[in-house]
């Protein structure tokens, strides 16, 4: 697994190197508002490599590391990394225009989405035999990113007190996976029949 | 004859002599203590005891200056626009909800807790910071004072000195517990010289620029202290941090959750499994 999906392994281990380190280094990289627009950039990637807690990187961890099992292998590596970081952009740039009431975020859930909707639309093309399990998982989803929408409420989250779930990066999220899936597939199609 | 003449010339020197001693040279100071004004009658230093201060998301807070002793110094609509600039370094912080700025007219000179009391419960405000200050001036002639006694120099000669030192300090209180949470301090210092026609006008400028300097520096620190003070909220044990009803506190994790997590996981796992 190691092998198939290197960048995966990769930002899950730096996401749990930083989770150690302590609160002063997740200040300094934690994508927050006002210190992105004070030039603060790199905040724009480094904020969905922190975490608010032990608990919340253990849990995002482990679904990016699942969903780039089954994304990673299917795009190959390169291409991988070139969408997660693309992805990361787009999340932050998308969160500043996007939810303007959101001033500090933290968590790799947003790309944890992104790959599983961009894993879940090719898996659903090359293999018809995980259909079912894949709109069930689909459904749980976006039935949790609902929830936390409409109730305003963390859904099996065991957040910090005074930190909210950010729905919007998971919406984010999914529309972009959904994006680079369809672009992906236009491109095989494309180099199939060129 | 002789009399009239020694008459005539103590006239003419009370008259020249009114030039000098229309204006002071000694200086003056314009304060407002925030000890005076808390601490009113205390004798002794107040007792420490242990509190936790409980603050409440989004902390609605006032802003206002302490009251000084005689007339309203520096004036009320300086005050009200000086005031403002520390309500925009409020402003950005998203656990801090609505900013309240206080005219110094709902504030009794040595009111004490109980009038800050009232005024918190009339702004509907649970953290009030108070801007204390002090301001000394002091007045010099130099050299060329003595041209004064041309009567023409007066208008044109700059003979007099002033020196304007200025010190602001907000001081930030949680009302209920009335417990100091954090402070920040500013200082100026306005020097000049002016014409003696043209003093008091010159004097009043220098006077009211000191304390915008003064502002314009402590603002940098209070917005140092804002940013730690979120930081030491978060450990002291101290402070205990209640979220209001429907405040999201614009902070946002991209929590996936255990359960969410562990269901992407098998999913995943079946799926790479049968791929194999």
């Amino acid at each position: 697994m190691l092998r198939t999906a290197p960048v995966s392994f990769a930002l899950a281990g730096i996401c749990l190197l930083l989770a150690c380190a302590g609160e002063p280094a997740a200040s300094g990289l934690a994508w927050e508002r006002v210190a992105i627009l004070n030039g603060e950039l790199w905040r724009l990637w480094s904020g969905h490599l922190v975490h608010f807690s032990a608990s919340h990187a253990g849990a995002d961890v482990l679904a990016l590391l699942a969903s780039g099992a089954l994304a990673e292998p299917l795009i190959g590596t390169r291409r991988f990394a070139l969408v997660l970081g693309g992805g990361a952009l787009l999340l932050s740039l998308g969160l500043l225009m996007c939810a303007p009431e959101l001033h500090e975020y933290r968590g790799a859930s947003g790309l944890a989405v992104l790959t599983a909707v961009l894993g879940g639309v090719l898996a659903w093309n090359r293999y018809p035999g995980s259909r079912p399990v894949l709109v069930c998982a689909a459904l749980a989803l976006a039935s949790k990113t609902l929830w936390e929408a409409c109730a305003n409420m963390a859904a099996f989250t065991d957040l910090p007190a005074g930190v909210a779930v950010a729905w919007q990066a998971h919406l984010l999220g999914a529309v972009l996976g959904g994006c680079a899936a369809t672009a992906l597939r236009r491109s095989a199609y494309e180099e199939t029949h060129a | 004859m002789k009399p009239l003449k020694t008459l005539l010339f103590a006239l003419a020197l009370l008259a020249l002599g009114g030039c000098a001693s229309m204006f002071e040279h000694t200086g003056a100071r314009q304060a407002g203590s925030i000890v005076d004004y808390l601490y009113p009658n205390a004798k002794e230093a107040p007792k420490m005891e242990p509190t936790v201060t409980r603050l409440r998301l989004p902390v609605r807070v006032g802003i206002a200056f302490v009251p000084g002793g005689g007339r309203a110094v520096p004036q009320d609509a300086e005050q009200m626009r000086l005031l403002e600039k520390v309500k925009a370094s409020f402003s950005e912080y998203d656990y801090i909800g609505s900013i309240e700025v206080i005219p110094s007219a709902y504030l009794r000179p040595r009111g004490g807790f109980d009038n800050l009391d009232q005024v918190a419960r009339m702004f509907n405000v649970d953290v009030i910071a108070l801007v204390s200050y002090d301001q000394i001036r002091f007045n010099d002639t130099n050299r060329m004072a003595v041209l004064y006694w041309t009567v023409v120099g007066a208008y044109l000669i700059k003979g007099d000195q002033y020196d304007v030192q200025t010190m602001v300090d907000a001081a930030v209180f949680d009302v209920r517990s009335r417990k100091l949470l954090f402070r920040a301090p500013g200082m100026s210092q306005v020097k000049g010289s002016a014409t003696l026609a043209g003093y008091s006008r010159e004097v009043r400028g220098a006077q009211s620029d000191g304390y915008a300097q003064a502002v314009d520096r402590m603002i940098p620190a209070l917005q140092m202290q804002l940013a730690g003070f979120k930081e030491r909220a978060k450990s002291d044990p101290g402070i205990e941090v209640e979220r209001g009803e429907g405040y999201r506190g614009g902070r946002g994790a991209g929590g996936f959750g255990w359960t969410s997590a562990l269901l992407l996981a098998g999913a995943a796992f079946w799926i790479v499994r049968r791929r194999a």
